[in-house]
């Protein structure tokens, strides 16, 4: 069985959730929420309760178990970097489930065929790497641009600094929660100087905290001229509605 | 502590002024552009500096392994050559040691060095009588405004020329133009006179080496050459860190210290090894011919051989202060120095929560980091500083030093479930 683990931050925010459920109800894909009232603990992990971060994986990691969840979709990098590196080597925990992030499991259903992206999204866009799916986690950089390159339409570019190297958005390390003008200058900066040189209208991201990030910052750059979107959205834009079986 | 929360406000403060300050972050934009094409350049031009990089790590984790016998064995090495090693557990033992050799009524030039600031070294001389003078341009136009150095290699990053032509002015008594070129021929002529009325020149160290009992000082302006050379005493105040095993492995070090800091090669390297001698007439051994009779080393370990035992920790003592870090960080482009205290940025976290400052001081420059993992990327030494932040966090945390909002969202996923 398919678990989806929202994450907190989506769940936030309505839109996000929305795009998420319509991409799975127009994937054709059930699945079983999980986590919705349990966060993944990466706040407290990077606020400084360690202690706490692994007692609360500990309960997560069991609670999503019983329920025989087999795969388990992140939406949020955090999340990801929880179940796929912090729970298993930082606390030692055993996952008996394979944690994907929703880029990885967009990708593999576009391959093997079982969405079809049909409708155009005629769009010049550039792809921001979020630092906790990319070089501070799993190293997801492929999919992605998989995904996006599938999207018909859809032209990318690559900013100067991306994958390893690309500049973070600001809203990391939960600096957004202690210095949110600061976090909201680094995304500005973002748009200025590595998304406006690609001559592209918008920056499209994979991370709630980067989405919202760069769409406060970006807000404030060229009277917002560069729009911010989200994956999953892009995604649900061009997918057709599922056949009647 | 004294009230935490204080700090995290008054720190908040300091850092929005510092986004505020448009001149600031034009000024950082064109330092980080042009960081990266000249680094870029040398390390293209160099490519076996990639090679000799790893090699100078394994070097690093060497001494760090094997402090107490490289300290040992520097000391030994340049005692055979006539340099006076003194040993310094604290700042208050590195301040007692200078008085010693100083004294009072001195006149001071002094070259660039964020480990001598970790003694309050200009301060302290002034109080006990003496006259200091920077003579790196940037800590020259740093010291003339009163203020801290925004960073390693240029301190004075976020000062316009139209400052520094009113300072200069000012200590000339006459009107000077904004032009950079005049400007630093008002600093040349004015620093050279001190030059030679200098009783003591101070430097740091980019490395000294165990075989040898060198010095090596890298530089381009050349000021340190001066400082070093044409007064009589030369005192080199010098982190424990800063030792290398030999000196083949201080050359090394100069290399891939330059190009990463995005020189193709400086324009002055020093390697010092002991007073200057002459036994020319009649081989009767005569200190301090054209250069200084006496030269000092002053070790400092501050906390550092401490940190040194911490197999994860220890790797901030490999820093070798290139500063690709800062401009390669997501955060430092925007506020500068003003995230710092005597050292500063990301790497400057752990410095400052581990050897100078102390945890309170560290705690709000800790949670301005984004934890991004861009600077080990393009750090030589390959420091994991997110994963040390977050550790430090952890310390921070138990001694209830964190913001307040984020021990609220904390708190909120312990008790509802979600950070919201």
């Amino acid at each position: 069985m398919i678990g989806l683990y929202f994450g907190c931050t989506v769940l936030l925010f309505e839109g996000l959730r929305n795009t998420l459920e319509a991409f799975f109800r127009k994937a054709g894909v059930t699945f079983e929420p999980v986590g919705i009232d349990q966060c993944c603990g990466i706040p407290l992990l990077l606020a400084g309760f360690q202690k706490e971060a692994g007692e609360n994986g500990k309960r997560l990691v069991e609670d999503i178990s019983h329920k025989g969840i087999s795969t388990l979709v992140t939406s949020c990098p955090h999340c990801h970097r929880a179940f796929s590196r912090e729970f298993p080597h930082r606390f030692g925990l055993s996952t008996p489930f394979k944690t994907l992030h929703f880029t990885q499991f967009a990708a593999d259903l576009i391959q093997s065929g079982r969405i079809r992206l049909s409708k155009p999204v005629d769009l010049k866009l550039t792809y921001h790497d979020p630092c906790y799916l990319g070089r501070m986690g799993e190293k997801i950089y492929r999919e992605p641009r998989e995904v996006l390159a599938s999207i018909p339409g859809l032209k990318m570019e690559e900013m100067e600094h991306n994958r390893d190297q690309a500049t973070c958005c600001g809203g990391g390390g939960l600096v957004r929660a202690y210095l949110p003008i600061l976090s909201s200058a680094v995304a500005q900066e973002k748009v200025q100087c590595e998304a406006r040189p690609t001559g592209v209208t918008g920056v499209v991201s994979s991370c709630p905290f980067c989405y919202f990030n760069l769409k406060e910052g970006a807000e404030e750059v060229d009277k917002g001229e560069m729009e911010v979107y989200d994956l999953a959205e892009l995604l649900v834009r061009s997918m057709e509605e599922p056949r009647d079986e | 502590m004294n009230n935490p929360g204080r700090r995290f406000t008054d720190f908040k403060k300091i850092i929005y002024g510092a986004v505020d300050d448009e001149a600031l972050r034009s000024a950082l934009r064109k330092a980080v552009r042009s960081f990266r094409e000249n680094r870029d350049k040398a390390l293209n031009q160099f490519p076996h500096v990639e090679e000799q990089r790893k090699i100078l790590m394994e070097k690093k984790e060497e001494v760090l392994t094997h402090l107490d016998e490289m300290i040992e064995k520097f000391g030994a090495a340049a005692g055979r050559m006539g340099i006076k090693v003194h040993m310094a557990e604290t700042v208050q033992q590195g301040q007692k040691i200078l008085k010693e050799i100083v004294g009072s009524k001195k006149l001071i030039v002094k070259g660039k060095s964020i480990t001598s600031e970790e003694l309050g070294l200009n301060d302290f001389l002034k109080e006990t009588g003496n006259e200091v003078f920077e003579t790196d341009l940037g800590e020259f136009i740093v010291q003339l405004l009163g203020g801290k150095p925004m960073h390693l290699l240029a301190p004075a990053v976020n000062v316009p020329r139209e400052r520094v032509a009113q300072l200069f002015s000012e200590l000339a008594g006459r009107e000077l133009p904004p032009d950079p070129a005049k400007l630093t021929r008002f600093a040349r002529d004015f620093l050279r006179e001190k030059f030679f009325q200098a009783d003591i020149g101070m430097s740091g160290a980019n490395a000294i080496t165990a075989d040898t009992g060198s010095i090596f000082l890298i530089e381009n302006e050349g000021n340190i050459r001066f400082a070093t050379n044409a007064p009589p005493v030369h005192i080199a105040v010098v982190g424990l860190e800063k030792i290398l095993p030999t000196l083949a492995d201080g050359t090394m070090l100069v290399e891939v210290a330059s190009r990463y800091a995005g020189y193709y090669t400086p324009s002055y390297v020093s390697i010092i090894s002991g007073p200057s001698k002459t036994g020319d007439i009649e081989k009767v051994i005569v200190w301090g011919v054209h250069g200084p009779r006496e030269v000092h080393v002053i070790l400092l370990d501050n906390g550092r051989r401490e940190v040194a035992r911490d197999p994860m920790l220890r790797q901030v003592l490999s820093c070798i202060r290139c500063g690709a870090c800062m401009y390669e960080c997501a955060v430092y482009p925007i506020v500068s120095g003003y995230w710092g205290h005597t050292y500063m940025g990301g790497i400057g976290i752990p410095w400052t929560a581990l050897i100078a400052g102390g945890w309170e001081v560290a705690a709000p420059m800790a949670y301005t980091c984004t934890l991004c993992g861009r600077c080990r990327e393009f750090c030589p030494m390959e420091i994991g500083t997110p994963e040390i932040v977050e550790r430090l966090r952890e310390e921070m945390a138990k001694r209830g030093c964190l913001p307040e909002y984020v021990k609220e969202m904390a708190q909120k996923v312990l008790t509802k479930g979600n950070a919201y």
